[in-house]
């Protein structure tokens, strides 16, 4: 990646913290902890992404206000419908819906990106598909069933797991650990890659050795990040899963993301 | 008593289109795994939560789609799938409940009903739309539609 490359996309990054933290304090919402965690996920996915030929399912739906920013900021939405986020009257929810062409399923409830993508990847074959998941979703009953299905079928789906380290009630070692994932995953029959989810650089590397092994089959990258990148009163502190943000601590965040 | 298992797919043999999917958490033996059927079979091994998903999500995409196994591997085990995947998306997919035969009651409720109209309940209670044909040409009939929108049909 170039300099000025990496420089636009970090840009980019901030930019969206910025502007979710600002949706989301307005909606006095929640999921802060976990939008902050995805954004260079999306910031790398996004900067490559056809829009009118590819599809990408958020699983972890609870990230919407992220994803509504790429949509946004790629002229899929207007700046007005991104900033109705959970107000009222609006269709652009706390959790993404189908409300667009380009959310093609609800990843409300945990675990259904995987069985969709691979529906998806199954009947348009000429799209790339990628679906981000959280480290929590991949407990679920549905991602196994999944998982070991595109494996064994060799659907060549590009799974990108958000391994934040924490779910709704802590630390996922503390809870149902998924530090096993990627040896589940192998077994299933995928490729397995890793970075650190938060650095743009291993990101698109990645990113790029997905696209080659996907003539193979499903790749899943398992992307190392923290929750609450960006503002280190969030980082790895799970309060910031449930609370609203307060005008105190909206502005405090903002100094923050310079 | 009729044969809708038998009449379900000589109809989509009569269909003879390409388009047409029939998902199955592994079940049909000797209906569904004919090597002469003119449509395609996905055998998604017993993953009902996955299958009915992967079903609504072929059919979203403009398949022709058939989420096929017995009534309660159909609708129970994966009723937030049924409810989220196919009801709430609106997805235009044909979910077939099979009734076991008279020996299958002795499978237990894991397997059956626990009154007759347990599956007419739970489609109502989640709006999905439900039919329950008795004879060959009433589920013909239903099959031969051109509507696509989510609906329930139990074959007895």
């Amino acid at each position: 990646m170039s300099p000025e490359k990496l420089r636009e996309l970090k840009a980019t990054a901030l930019d969206c913290r910025k502007e979710v933290l600002g949706v989301i304090h307005r909606a006095g919402t929640s999921h802060l902890g976990s939008n902050f965690s995805c954004t260079e996920m999306m910031t790398a996915v996004f900067d490559k992404f056809d829009w009118d030929r590819d599809k990408f399912i958020l699983s972890a739906g609870w990230k919407a206000a992220t994803l509504y920013y790429f949509m946004w900021k790629n002229g899929r939405i207007t700046e007005e419908q991104f900033k109705s986020y959970c107000q009222p009257g609006s269709d652009f929810i706390g959790l993404a819906e189908p409300i667009h062409p380009d959310i093609p399923f609800a990843g409300g409830s945990m675990g259904y990106g995987l069985a969709a993508g691979a529906a998806i990847k199954y009947a348009k074959p000429d799209s790339k598909v990628f679906v981000l998941e959280s480290d929590g979703g991949t407990q679920t009953g549905l991602f196994m069933e999944s998982a070991a299905f595109v494996g064994h079928k060799k659907i060549p789906v590009v799974l990108m797991v958000d391994y934040n380290g924490f779910q709704a009630m802590g630390k996922t070692d503390g809870i149902l650990p998924t530090n096993n994932l990627g040896t589940h995953l192998l077994d299933w029959g995928f490729n397995v890659l890793t970075c650190e989810g938060n650095t743009l650089t291993e990101l698109e590397e990645q990113l790029d050795e997905a696209e080659r092994l996907t003539k193979y089959g499903p790749v899943a990258i398992l992307c190392h990040t923290t929750k609450g990148k960006g503002w280190p009163k969030a980082e790895n502190n799970n309060l910031y899963h449930y609370k609203h943000i307060s005008d105190e601590e909206y502005q405090e965040a903002l100094l923050c993301l310079t | 008593m009729p044969d809708l298992r038998k009449a379900f797919v000589d109809a989509l043999n009569e269909m003879d289109d390409p388009e047409i999917i029939v998902v199955i958490p592994d079940v049909g033996f000797n209906y569904l795994d004919r090597p002469e059927n003119k449509f395609k079979v996905i055998n998604t091994g017993v993953t009902e939560q996955f299958a009915a998903t992967f079903a609504a999500n072929l059919a979203l995409q403009g398949k022709k789609v058939f989420y096929y196994t017995m009534i309660n591997f159909a609708l129970f085990r994966p009723a937030e799938m049924i409810r989220n995947a196919v009801v709430c998306h609106n997805a235009p997919l044909t979910v077939i409940g099979v009734k076991g035969s008279e020996a299958y009651r002795f499978l237990g409720f894991s397997h059956n009903l626990l009154h007759d109209e347990e599956d007419k309940k739970f489609c109502d209670n989640i709006g999905l739309e439900n039919h329950f044909p008795q004879t060959e040409e009433e589920l013909r009939k239903i099959l031969f539609s051109k509507e696509a929108k989510p609906r329930y049909i139990r074959l007895i």
